[in-house]
């Protein structure tokens, strides 16, 4: 007996969520095996650290640094119930992420259908960029889930004319400003959004001050909003301005080329496959523009509202945080991380727009591709994010003796080191920094490094340099180390995290355990 | 099913702007020359930039939304000036024209009357004499020529010198007009200054193959943003058929161009010189036959292109008098984009000149390139989207790009003085295999194959290869439905053809 089309579209319907939720499964538990037993890297080891402070102390370490206090507060709370194991450190993120699912559901299903909103949920879920900052004891998931609730409440709110939603829309945007400065740039996406609308209002010949005179009631609790979230988070921003930065205590940040704008795609779409591979994969660009061609060609109608403001967020921000990055190089993709949810969306609208037959095979190319790059960018060592400080630690606890020194380069990479080094080697850093005085690194010097090495040569038969985050001296220290010391071990555990072993002295008798 | 209207849609000011801003900024980039490589390479890109820059500079200047001319007297009821029906016969199945005579007597307008211009004879046709009996079967004057020339201008040349009409209207052999054309058409000639109104020339079996639909989606787009911007600048020109116009506009021009084989643009270009108006107007009312196979649209295409190009460069549009400023833009528009052929080439070739001899003509990284040219191809086809009213389609942009071949034949006969003749589209589907006319394509990707394994055979998987191996699969793709299109598939629709009596 044939089945009427009401029930096959049900039936089809039930398939179509049982695969997204299978899929969304199957990247959790790749992800669960393959990343969570991995090293603490050096970004956890900071957070962590600040998190076991005392409240007080951990907001002015966070204010010096580059980041709002929200996420180092509750990681302060859930290591007091949890403890400081790493694993569980990054459950608080996996948490973030798995609520950042059915919000985010939420929010696409205000505008769309609810394939699209399914489908771009699983892009989501199934993102190696997005799962591994689910396993990553960051704030990162925090500022998606925030940036999600903020794209749910915004769409609310907007199409309510401003009248309902607003205690939600300025949570999320309470929410959003403490989860990440970054959220700033939601917002004047946001309000680029609000004064499109303004201008496109119809009839379009009308006046501006007309059109302002239409919208008057959004634009006015907007701005009420708006004015409300600055006074609340002036306290902070007076309290940083006050704290003064404690520089050189984060990594460089490099100012960006044309080449990271594609960088940063190829890590929201494809996760952190190695530097060759990425730097292959850019090298296609051309076949963007036929891309352009097909998504610019007649397809299947689909009712998509509030379709530019995803537009409009899922790019905009990078263009403005491209473009800042010539006066102040703030460019990292994890620091994008809110943009995923708008540009999933619009992936998942756009291989759903052709005819059944060609979104299927479109869409079963993307998440298989995906899932693969997932386990590529999770099992594969050539993976730039990954860093294997445990295994550092471990070599050092097996080979650095009483004996030796271990010195570490950058200076700020000796939390993750310092959270897993247990050996009996003393640690210094290079150039010599005191972490338990908070405050700036100084500055390289060949002279003091010198005359640190002179001493170090009195007291140590070996020194172990741990290298990693270069901020532009690494080389020097190498070149130093190379030409005047004998080498006798050199080891790579992470794409660019390496440990040198020297012999400082002659006359003591070299052992290895 | 049939649609009303043509497939359009204005696009913003605002990203218009904002689009003629982005082309701006990627033109600029070129104009930094210590991106060039090889001189010679980045001189010839250099041209062809210019060119892309002009054809889309000119494209949304086109479809710049300006308000709409309104044109308060339209009143059917005040026009009733004497309307000669014309349909031009060569060859065409008598089937096809019988059709066409009973839906042109269905017009509803009573001063009309209908005229068979039948060059039958003069084409040596055995049985021209069956034309005549359909005409007088059916109530229809048919007007035989006996003295050959002037193709089908002739034909309508022939025509107006007998005949007492003040409006004449055209319509090819499968054209068939719906009822209202005439009540449509007509009360714009209530302006005086009124020389021809045009309407689109729609394609009944658009879904019969892919060649109907590349051939129909090219279309669409002309008469849909095209025409409909050229009407703005009182520059929309006569397609040959679904036209109707004014005798005496057209008699002062010495009626319809022989010397040119696209004699309805350049009578239109010279009706615009005497400064006369011209309405475009963008309603299906009436609907005839796209060529059905790959052979007959590469002549409609190659016989267009020719003509526009004898345009450019004989009858150069910039330097006629009477014409206004934007008329002569939109001429010279037209006219330059079969030129598209010489820079299609010209792109195709770089990256395989790369690929086998490593030489480059930008010294510069892609990805900086690609900063300025990304954004601007990206607003550049997202108004194309917009303006096409989502009706563009990929295979039309594929006809396009795949045109290149006969636009280089057309340009080469030009520039040899070889002479080419009117050849009316086929209305029948020859039968046959035309992959033929898809050997430079088809050497072209295999040529593409070969270059890729020699570029990455020398430099490996280096970036520069794999951005020009890029460029090669995009024009490789690009060609695809076109040579798919070459090749017959069993699932086409046939086209009903009614007896003829």
């Amino acid at each position: 007996m044939e089945q009427s089309p009401i029930i096959q579209k049900h039936h089809k319907h039930i398939l179509f969520t049982i695969s997204m939720f299978c899929l969304i499964g199957l990247a959790i538990i790749i992800n669960y095996i393959t990343v969570s037993s991995q090293s603490i890297r050096l970004d956890e080891s900071q957070s962590l650290w600040a998190a076991t402070k005392s409240i007080p102390a951990l907001l002015t370490w966070t204010s010096q640094d580059v980041h709002v206090p929200l996420y180092n507060l509750m990681l302060h709370f859930w290591i007091q119930i949890f403890g400081t194991n790493i694993a569980v450190v990054r459950r608080l993120s996996f948490m973030f992420f798995l609520l950042t699912l059915p919000v985010l559901y939420k929010a696409f299903r205000q505008v769309s259908n609810y394939r699209v909103s399914l489908l771009a949920v699983t892009i989501f879920a199934l993102s190696p960029f997005i799962l591994w900052y689910s396993d990553e004891a960051r704030m990162y998931t925090l500022f998606a889930f925030a940036t999600g609730l903020n794209h749910l409440y915004f769409i609310k709110f907007y199409n309510s004319n401003g009248e309902k939603w607003k205690f939600g829309y300025f949570l999320s945007t309470m929410l959003g400003l403490f989860s990440h400065y970054f959220f700033f740039f939601l917002l004047v996406t946001q309000f680029i959004y609000m004064l499109g609308i303004i201008y496109f209002t119809k009839p379009r010949q009308l006046p501006l001050l007309q059109k302002i005179q239409i919208r008057k009631g959004l634009i006015i609790r907007y701005v009420q909003i708006m004015l409300l979230c600055a006074v609340l988070f002036l306290p902070w921003v007076m309290f940083v301005l006050s704290s003064g930065a404690a520089a050189n205590t984060q990594p460089l940040i490099p100012a960006p080329t044309t080449y990271n704008i594609f960088q940063a795609f190829i890590n929201f779409l494809l996760g952190f496959p190695s530097t060759q591979v990425q730097t292959l994969v850019i090298s296609l660009w051309p076949l963007i523009v036929l891309l352009f061609f097909f998504i610019f060609t007649r397809r299947r109608s689909m009712h998509i509202k509030n379709s530019g403001y995803f537009l409009l967020t899922a790019f905009l921000p990078i263009v403005i945080v491209f473009a800042i990055s010539f006066i102040r190089p703030i460019f990292l993709s994890r620091y994008l991380i809110f943009v995923t949810p708008s540009l999933f969306f619009v992936c998942a609208w756009m291989l759903l727009s052709y005819s059944k037959r060609i979104s299927s095979v479109l869409v079963t190319a993307f998440l298989v591709m995906m899932v693969s790059l997932l386990l590529y960018q999770n099992i594969s060592n050539s993976t730039p994010v990954k860093e294997d400080y445990v295994g550092v630690s471990d070599y050092l606890d097996q080979n650095a003796t009483e004996s030796d020194v271990i010195a570490i380069s950058a200076p700020f990479t000796i939390y993750p080191i310092a959270y897993s080094y247990t050996g009996q080697a003393g640690i210094v850093t290079i150039p010599q920094w005191d972490l338990y005085n908070s405050g700036p690194i100084p500055p390289f010097s060949l002279s003091s490094f010198q005359q640190n090495l002179a001493t170090y040569t009195t007291e140590y038969n070996r020194i172990y340099v741990v290298l990693s985050y270069d901020q532009g001296y690494e080389s020097k220290i190498k070149n130093y180390m190379d030409t005047h010391y004998k080498r006798v071990i050199q080891k790579t555990f992470s794409p660019g995290l390496e440990v040198d072993a020297y012999q400082l002295r002659y006359d003591a008798v070299l052992t290895e355990k | 099913m049939e649609q009303e209207v043509i497939q359009y849609s204005f696009v913003q000011k605002f990203f218009l702007s904002l689009t003629i801003l982005m082309g701006l900024v990627y033109f600029s980039w070129w104009f930094d020359f210590s991106h060039a490589g090889n001189w010679l390479l980045y001189g010839l890109l250099f041209i062809g930039e210019i060119y892309h820059i002009t054809m889309a500079l000119t494209f949304w200047l086109t479809i710049w939304p300006y308000k709409q001319k309104v044109y308060p007297s339209l009143n059917a009821a005040k026009v009733n000036l004497s309307v000669a029906v014309f349909i031009p016969v060569v060859s065409e199945p008598l089937s096809i024209i019988r059709q066409t005579i009973l839906a042109a007597k269905g017009m509803v307008y009573e001063n009309k009357k209908i005229y068979v211009l039948s060059d039958a004879y003069v084409a040596g046709r055995n049985n021209w004499q069956d034309i005549e009996e359909l005409c007088k079967v059916l109530n229809v004057e048919c007007i035989t020529r006996k003295k050959a020339g002037g193709a089908k201008a002739g034909n309508i040349n022939h025509a107006l010198s007998v005949i007492n009409e003040e409006v004449v209207v055209i319509f090819d052999a499968d054209m068939k007009p719906k009822s209202g054309f005439l009540q449509k058409v007509m009360p714009y000639f209530s302006d005086p200054a009124m020389a021809f109104v045009q309407t689109p020339q729609y394609y009944s079996n658009q879904e019969a193959n892919s060649v109907t639909q590349g051939s129909w989606e090219q279309q669409n787009f002309f008469f849909g943003p095209i025409m409909i911007g050229k009407n703005n600048y009182n520059a929309a020109f006569i397609c040959g058929t679904n036209v109707a116009i004014r005798k005496v506009a057209l008699m002062q021009v010495g009626g319809m161009c022989e010397t040119n084989i696209a004699e309805d643009f350049l009578t239109s270009l010279m009706i615009h010189q005497n400064e006369w108006k011209s309405v475009y107007l963008p309603e299906v009312l009436a609907t005839g036959l796209a060529p059905l196979d790959l052979l007959s649209y590469y002549k409609q295409q190659l016989r267009w292109t020719r003509g526009s190009l004898e345009v450019l460069f004989v009858f150069n549009p910039l330097f006629k008098k009477g014409l206004t400023f934007m008329q002569k833009i939109q001429y010279l528009s037209s006219g330059l984009y079969y030129l598209n052929g010489l820079i299609v080439l010209l792109d195709m070739m770089i990256p395989i000149i790369f690929l086998l001899y490593g030489v480059q003509p930008v010294s510069s990284s892609t990805t900086s390139f690609a900063l300025f040219f990304v954004p601007y191809m990206f607003l550049s086809l997202y108004t194309i989207y917009i303006a096409s009213n989502n009706s563009i389609s990929f295979k039309a942009f594929s006809f396009s790009q795949a045109s290149f071949y006969l636009q280089l034949v057309a340009f080469w006969s030009l520039i040899t003085r070889q002479k080419m003749k009117f050849a009316v589209t086929s209305k029948n589907k020859i039968e046959g295999n035309f992959l033929y006319l898809c050997y430079p394509h088809l050497v072209y990707i295999l040529l593409a194959c070969f270059s890729i394994g020699m570029g990455i055979e020398r430099e490996g998987l280096h970036p520069a290869v794999l951005a020009n191996v890029a460029w090669v699969i995009f024009n490789m793709t690009m060609f695809l439905p076109f040579i798919a299109a070459s090749i017959s598939w069993n699932r086409e629709l046939s086209v009903q053809i009614q007896p003829a009596i």
